[in-house]
């Protein structure tokens, strides 16, 4: 439990400090961004109370804010993704579903769980920051385009991060 | 108290999920209003100097241009005070009017952090209330306008660069002196907007974009940008004008703070203006 404790504040660190001095400055065809950081949300461990989930991903989102200069746009729509967890996995859930030893991380879960797993997470982050940051539906198409671009392009990365970092739990 | 607090977000994550977006909703409110509350100022303090932290390290990484960039400065820093010994020379008996003095001080600042992504995007400079720098003021670049001051704390300011929807910056076209304000639509960082130019205004793909001088912010003649394509629909009133700024505004360096020193006067002569 403490080393689940540990894994957690460092993964909140590196992901934190990765999305605001990496990827924040990193920029697909001009107006695309990438976010990596909901990542921690997903990985979670499964017994977590689902309070703590909202409360942590309000913080997450909020200290993403203060560097990026958003005002609560970025916690606003990981609040809403911790949220939505535990509903995202129970209606993911494995066929005899989930053993109490497992995670949901690539590497416990296997790769085709997690990649549906985090499809639906990141686009349902992205759907809600992207239009909370144009505030309106005057370019539905524009900003629709955007959300899927970036979305593909967070899960090819989030993928490649459970590759590369992968902690033995 | 505590245990009816756990009671609550334990078996009502809704809740808890309605509060926290609440309080998101009127951070972002907020913003939206041009105002901060205290807590994003301690915030921004906290940002500024984990930004300056990285700047350390980043600005080894393009110290070569940076170099050019700053000896092109040099240079014509060079030639204009040659233009200004011959110029003063020629005229040394005439009368010195108000036009001699100096109207702006400009002040240099670095880049610390920036933004070309979102729909308001910000610089943030190191230079702040301390070094004198104010709400409102310019900002540009040898090559021309960045954008103006928007939130300043001791020691740094984050500036509304022009890729913001909020950001107006009074211009004109410097063929025909057309006077029309640019602003950004939000869809692309390449291009700001010119508005409001009737069809009958002559403008053209190649023309270029300078400050009108309408507005204390910034002097008269700093180059924005130049036209890239111009539309007119039919039926419409306005050209739809694309500016390519001159300015690469997502590899800003070192920035120039305006200050125009009459600012306060001319405010003060407005008001009364208002008041008639």
């Amino acid at each position: 439990m403490s080393n689940d404790l540990l894994i957690n504040i460092i993964r909140f660190l590196a992901l934190l400090l990765l999305q605001v001095l990496v990827l924040n400055d990193i920029q697909i065809y001009g107006n695309l961004n990438v976010y990596l950081y909901p990542l921690f949300i997903l990985l979670l461990p499964f017994r977590i109370p689902h309070w703590l989930v909202i409360v942590l991903s309000f913080f997450l989102g909020f200290c993403v804010d203060i560097y990026a200069n958003t005002h609560g746009m970025h916690a606003s729509a990981a609040t809403l993704l911790g949220f939505l967890r535990p509903t995202i996995i129970r209606l993911n859930r494995p066929r005899g579903d989930y053993d109490d030893d497992q995670y949901p991380t690539m590497r416990s879960m296997g790769f085709n769980w997690f990649v549906i797993y985090a499809s639906v997470a990141f686009f349902i982050h992205h759907l809600a920051y992207f239009y909370i940051e144009v505030f309106s539906f005057q370019d539905f198409h524009i900003t629709f385009l955007r959300v899927l671009l970036s979305t593909v392009v967070s899960i090819l990365l989030a993928v490649i991060y459970q590759a590369v970092i992968r902690p033995k739990q | 108290m505590r245990k009816l607090l756990e009671l609550l977000s334990y078996y009502h994550p809704f809740l808890l999920f309605l509060l926290l977006q609440a309080v998101c909703f009127l951070m972002i409110n907020q913003s939206q209003h041009f105002q901060r509350t205290r807590i994003m100022h301690a915030a921004n303090f906290a940002g500024g100097s984990l930004f300056s932290q990285k700047s350390n390290f980043t600005d080894y990484l393009d110290l070569r241009a940076q170099n050019d960039s700053l000896a092109k400065m040099n240079a014509l820093l060079l030639d204009q005070q040659f233009l200004q010994a011959s110029l003063e020379f020629s005229e040394a008996d005439t009368i010195r009017d108000t036009i001699y003095q100096q109207l702006y001080h400009f002040q240099s600042a670095k880049v610390l952090n920036l933004s070309t992504h979102k729909q308001y995007n910000y610089m943030t400079i190191n230079r702040g209330s301390k070094d004198g720098v104010e709400v409102d003021m310019g900002v540009m670049t040898k090559d021309g306008v960045v954008g103006k001051v928007q939130f300043v704390s001791a020691n740094y300011a984050s500036v509304m660069s022009l890729l913001n929807k909020k950001c107006t910056v009074p211009a004109k076209i410097k063929k025909n002196n057309t006077s029309s304000p640019v602003s950004w639509d939000g869809r692309s960082s390449e291009f700001v907007q010119l508005n409001f130019v009737t069809e009958s205004v002559n403008v053209r793909q190649g023309d270029t974009i300078v400050t009108s001088g309408f507005s204390s912010i910034f002097p008269e003649n700093i180059p924005v940008g130049i036209v890239e394509a111009v539309d007119l629909q039919a039926g419409e009133n306005f050209h739809d004008v694309d500016v390519r700024p001159f300015t690469d505004l997502g590899r800003v360096k070192h920035v120039y703070v305006i200050d125009f020193v009459d600012k306060e006067e001319i405010k003060s002569l407005e008001v009364l203006e208002n008041e008639q």
